[in-house]
């Protein structure tokens, strides 16, 4: 099972790192679209601002290579990781995402700009019977910009993040899946996501 | 709605972990990755890490101890101790830290904050903001000199695209005596960022009089090197006095 | 200071959380032991033991004490599923008589390949002392070796599965039943180590005796494995109290009768509890030392154990709470001077970890009272250690 991280020069890559590490993966960095072949899933962290990503992605052409590998191969997009598959962002100017999901990325509407901290997931939907993760585990969130989906289908769980705003916490499509929140900041509970995408879909 | 978040504020000197009082007189405190392993297995919900000796002098952060650290857990790092430009942000994120901590680069080179914010996000930058309080006047420890208004200076921050403040509470470090509560109060109420709050924790009953007030992060320091409290106690005892916190 | 409702532990336990009811999070998981499919967890057993058998020198690893738990589940798992473990212990070195020779009648009878490992005295007192300082507790090295050194054993014999006795859902909240309990990294920092790795533990040996030529390499048993080295050789430290439900009165039954296992008296409680904790010569310190902190002692935590599994009712467990807990027990002497420590020192470092809001005012009854109740084998306690 050869995971590979992408490093798009603005990323926690030393944190996905050491997460996958010490669930016993060699993980392969990736700085090179070419890479893609070698590896089995890939995972791409967050911690970056959109228009700075979107651009290093297009320079080095990085954008059709990911959408070829996630038509049979899948892909794990943390926080920023997950937005830059929105159609839209809207961080530092607008930014055309990958479009894989139907979606735009806006900033946070709530009185606390930031959602910092650790918040409880409601799973609304089972991506896979084998994802055990008890209803209302909590997880880490650092950002100030969410998806905006426009089908709830692809929603697998939310997030209250204050009393009247809810956010997506994690959504899927075909090989996709994404978290809002870090699953290799998340202890326990994110070691079990991590788990369970290095053994999704294994045929 | 938020979980109280409880962070232990880790030092860093000469590849050890250190605590002391006001600032000095700084003794022992254990060992940086076996100790954050402990910490991570009592339910901390982050670590702050400073390089002391990278805060005094003119050198790099210990990069080194960081990625050690970061290898072996996996809860949230903030990372600082005189970070002063961007290669040593990139270095940071390269090795393990999830946020960074920005003290006294903010009063020579507010510049930095946009440089980093534009390749990481506001919300990867931790203002700290060391309040000295003198005869009802507020200072702040990189610049004793001059007189502040606390708002104003939070308000440049925010401006400047910082995502989250850390004040500490000078005076009060390692006195175990309580925090500032009524200028945290104003802090809170004029401030639209999440804050975490350092400086006088030595009890449950003080964390529970700060939460009074709206306050719901706390860096502790004292309270957990020199006593039995570790942070799973401590919040079992908020848990039993019915405050959200997770376990 | 508030009681359980239906128990007798009181808030100042470790990990107890109340309910709106006033009853503690231990008797509301043992009303969820019932509810438990224990027919399916039953299967989940034979799954992994038929996935691990014959996969190596041997099919499993048994941490052992001698007590009645690790005892109960070498007999289920050999006698049940006719596997070849390895037994292993690791020797606190107060082990008394009595479970010497429960341990020989039983490793003889089922006829099982058996290793007691003995680590440096003289490093062990000085954690003792360590830990007595700084978290009111003496047994560091006990609760570390008992979890680091089977795992490490496993590792190194590239055994996957390990069986421990006893959930700790039976007496904590640390787990309840519906997790299945592991003994990993997470677990180990949590709820054992008391917040102190080898690591640090040499480090603040070596500054409290900065002449010592102890190293680092010295407390290699004592290092739990990282979660890396536990994922890459597949490491599963499991409890058999999470698949079949436990039943100590049941179970210390079994083994009397199949095994010759004896009961032995333990100091400071009712002598009909005749099977828990009869390892350890420093039981009775150990418990003293609970209740000076938090105000309650073993005898508490038997007849609740016996309470949530309707044997007692809770005014006959107060009762014996309130004749038993407390008591010094004789072996404090043999305990002090093994650590040349005075009483009144013993005091003073134990005063500073008492668990609010339990207080003592005033130590000088307990420095007046006097213990004249000992042991049979007391005395060849006092020949060990002088």
């Amino acid at each position: 099972m050869k995971v590979g991280i992408l490093d798009y020069k603005a990323c926690n890559l030393g944190s996905v790192f050491s997460a996958l590490y010490q669930l016993g993966i060699d993980p392969i960095i990736l700085n090179n679209p070419k890479k893609l072949s070698e590896i089995d899933r890939l995972i791409i962290p967050g911690v970056g601002a959109a228009k700075s990503c979107m651009d290093y992605l297009k320079f080095n052409s990085f954008i059709e290579p990911i959408k070829k590998f996630l038509v049979n191969k899948p892909i794990l997009g943390i926080c920023l990781g997950m937005q830059i598959f929105a159609k839209k962002l809207y961080e530092n100017g607008i930014s055309e995402g990958i479009g894989h999901i139907d979606g735009e990325v806006k900033k946070l509407d709530t009185k606390i700009k930031f959602n910092i901290g650790w918040k409880e997931v409601k799973f609304i939907k089972k991506i896979d019977k084998k994802l055990n993760i008890e209803d209302m585990s909590s997880f880490y969130y650092c950002h100030s910009y969410y998806i905006s989906l426009k089908k709830i289908d692809y929603c697998a769980g939310m997030s209250y993040i204050d009393n009247n705003n809810e956010i997506p916490a994690i959504i899927y499509k075909d090989n996709f899946i994404g978290t809002q929140f870090h699953p290799e900041k998340s202890q326990t509970n994110g070691n079990k996501l991590l788990e369970f995408f290095f053994n999704w879909k294994k045929n | 709605m938020n979980f109280i978040r409880i962070i232990p504020s880790l030092l860093l000197s000469n590849k050890k972990l250190v605590k002391g009082k006001k600032f000095t007189n700084h003794i022992n405190a254990g060992y940086p990755s076996s100790t954050c392993l402990a910490l991570e297995g009592q339910k901390c919900d982050e670590i702050f890490l400073i390089d002391l000796d990278s805060y005094k002098n003119d050198k790099d952060p210990d990069f080194d101890t960081l990625n050690e650290i970061s290898k072996n857990i996996s809860t949230p790092i903030t990372f600082g101790g005189g970070i002063k430009n961007i290669e040593q942000v990139k270095k940071a994120f390269k090795l393990g830290a999830d946020k960074i901590y920005l003290s006294q680069i903010l009063f020579r080179n507010k510049k930095i904050i946009s440089k980093i914010k534009d390749i990481y996000g506001c919300q990867s930058i931790v203002a700290g903001i060391n309040i000295i309080t003198n005869d009802q006047k507020l200072y702040l420890l990189e610049d004793e000199k001059k007189n502040i208004d606390i708002l104003d200076h939070i308000k440049s921050l925010i401006g400047c695209g910082v995502g989250e403040i850390k004040v500490t509470f000078v005076n009060n470090e390692g006195s175990e005596n309580g925090m500032n509560i009524e200028l945290a109060k104003k802090i809170i109420s004029n401030t639209d960022l999440p804050i975490i709050f350092e400086g006088g924790l030595g009890n449950i009953e003080q964390i529970i009089d700060m939460i009074k007030i709206g306050a719901n992060s706390f860096a502790i320091g004292s309270m957990i090197t020199f006593k039995d409290y570790n942070i799973f106690k401590i919040k079992q005892h908020l848990f039993n006095k019915g405050y959200k916190v997770r376990f | 200071m508030k009681i359980c409702k239906s128990c007798v532990i009181p808030e100042t336990a470790e990990t107890n959380k109340f309910n709106s009811s006033g009853v503690c999070s231990v008797c509301s998981q043992i009303e969820d032991k019932e509810k438990i499919n224990w027919v399916e967890r039953k299967k989940e057993l034979d799954v992994l033991i038929n996935k691990y058998k014959n996969q190596s020198s041997y099919d499993c690893i048994i941490p052992f004490s001698g007590g009645k738990d690790s005892v109960f589940a070498l007999y289920y798992l050999v006698k049940n599923y006719n596997i070849k473990p390895l037994v292993v212990r690791f020797d606190h070195q107060f082990l008394r008589p009595k479970v010497i020779q429960n341990t020989e009648r039983v490793i003889n009878r089922l006829g099982v390949d058996f290793i007691n490992v003995k680590t440096n005295f003289e490093i062990i007192k000085k954690t003792m002392i360590e830990s007595l300082i700084r978290r009111g507790d003496f047994c560091w090295h006990c609760h570390v070796g008992i979890s680091a050194l089977p795992i490490r054993m496993a590792i190194e014999k590239k055994v996957s599965l390990i069986f421990y006795g006893e959930p700790s859902a039976e007496y904590n909240s640390f787990y309840n039943y519906k997790d299945k309990e592991e003994l990993n990294v997470e677990k180990f920092n949590k709820a054992i180590n008391l917040g102190i790795n080898a690591e640090d533990m040499y480090q603040m040996i070596k500054e409290r005796h900065p002449d010592s030529n102890i190293k680092l390499e010295d407390f290699k048993s004592y290092m739990f494995p990282t979660q890396r080295e536990l994922k890459i050789n597949n490491i599963n430290a499991l409890y058999l109290g999470n698949y079949i439900p436990w039943d100590v009165r049941k179970q210390v039954k079994l083994i009397k009768d199949e095994l010759g296992w004896e009961g032995d008296e333990v100091e400071g409680i009712p002598p009909e509890y005749d099977y828990e904790k009869i390892e350890c010569m420093m039981q009775g310190v150990r418990d003293y030392i609970k209740f000076l902190k938090r105000g309650f002692g073993r005898t508490s935590h038997l007849v609740s154990i016996d309470i949530r599994n309707k044997r007692l009712s809770r005014e006959e467990g107060m009762d014996l709470t309130k004749m038993y807990d407390g008591r010094k027990p004789k072996s404090l002497s043999i305990f002090l001077k093994l650590i040349n420590m005075n009483e009144k020192e013993f005091y003073e470092t134990v005063k500073k970890h008492v668990v609010l809001p339990h207080e003592i005012e005033n130590y000088d009854n307990f420095l007046k009272s006097s213990s004249n109740i000992k042991p049979k084998d007391f005395d060849e306690w006092n020949k060990k250690f002088s």
